[in-house]
């Protein structure tokens, strides 16, 4: 989010709200980032001129949806890799974390002892900060104030679920072979890199076209 | 009651590229472009995503420059394929007019 220091409160207020719609939209990384820099850049003249958040925009949510519908997507690609990526380090920087704490242990047996409990808190960390904060955001034009409750509902449920369920599907301690953390941290970099590489790849055909001044309709419309 | 915003839909957008053919220009300038016109229900809100459409498009391109209210302002500039679009879609929406005139005026199809 850019910084709002020339907003004033009511501007503000709506702009964060958009970033936080936004962020649930399905568009390319980059472009978002310049997309929310226009619209502050909207939001502070609008301001200057003395008109209110609503004459500016007009209806918030409408606005957000016209934005994303006519912004450059993510590909599904971008996406997976992503989400697959973050969903993996989580795992690797645990798995690293118990590794330093139990080398020689781990050295000896040759795997990894791995406390489900641990493994239960780090599948809830990466639902909360997915799915939880997704449909927080999703609402952000809806029920202010009671949005707080789906984070705690949120995770009451998946917490709660997670230690409830755990025991009948997983043993007390895992086993982790230290080939399968190997495989996890290096897929792990792999998706990551191919998120940030195809986001960096659209977005730079897309400065590339604009600099060449377009002649003719291209390949890279959606 | 009539909803008119079907209609202005498909409309805005070669208003919008027709402002930007005249001269390298700004959101707001565009706004009171289309006001001065008689588009008295758009708003910047209204022209924002349509822009965006039209760079992703790649008819019009887009550029920061400072500006003398203080935020860096986006001027637009219509590129080649978008007079070339411009220019079917007033094509075209004369060929609408016409129909329409005969049909509403029952004037024979000359």
């Amino acid at each position: 989010m850019k910084d709002t220091g020339n907003l004033n409160k009511e501007y503000r207020q709506v702009y964060q709200t958009m970033c936080e719609y936004l962020y649930t939209k399905n568009i390319n990384k980059l472009i978002r980032k310049d997309i929310l820099a226009d619209i502050l850049a909207i939001a502070e003249e609008g301001q200057l001129r003395g008109a209110s958040p609503h004459e500016t925009f007009g209806d918030y949510e409408s606005f957000c949806d016209e934005v994303s519908k006519n912004a450059i997507a993510e590909t599904k690609l971008e996406t997976i890799s992503l989400y697959l990526g973050a969903f993996l380090m989580l795992f690797s920087l645990s798995f690293l974390k118990e590794l330093l704490f139990s080398l020689q242990t781990t050295l000896q047996l040759g795997y990894l002892l791995y406390d489900r409990a641990d493994f239960c808190m780090y599948f809830t960390d990466f639902l909360m900060i997915t799915l939880v904060m997704y449909i927080y955001q999703r609402y952000a034009f809806h029920l202010p104030k009671m949005r707080i409750l789906i984070i705690i509902i949120g995770f009451i449920v998946i917490d709660g679920g997670m230690y409830l369920i755990a025991p009948y599907l997983l043993p007390a301690k895992m086993h982790i072979p230290l080939l399968f953390i190997g495989c996890i941290c290096f897929i792990c970099v792999i998706m990551l890199s191919l998120s940030y590489w195809l986001r960096h790849k659209h977005y730079q055909q897309f400065l590339n076209y604009k600099s060449t001044s377009g002649g003719e309709n291209d390949v890279l419309q959606k | 009651m009539y909803d008119k915003t079907q209609l202005m839909r498909g409309s805005l957008e070669g208003c919008i590229l027709k402002i930007i053919e005249k001269q390298t220009t700004y959101g707001y300038e565009i706004l009171m472009g289309m006001k001065e016109a008689g588009w008295i229900d758009v708003s910047e809100g209204t022209l924002y995503p349509i822009l965006l459409r039209l760079e992703k498009q790649h008819y019009i391109k887009a550029e920061k420059k400072a500006s003398p209210l203080g935020p860096k302002r986006k001027y637009y500039q219509i590129t080649e394929a978008g007079k070339m679009y411009l220019a079917e879609f007033y094509e075209n929406w004369q060929i609408l007019e016409h129909t329409m005139l005969v049909l509403f005026d029952d004037r024979k199809d000359t």
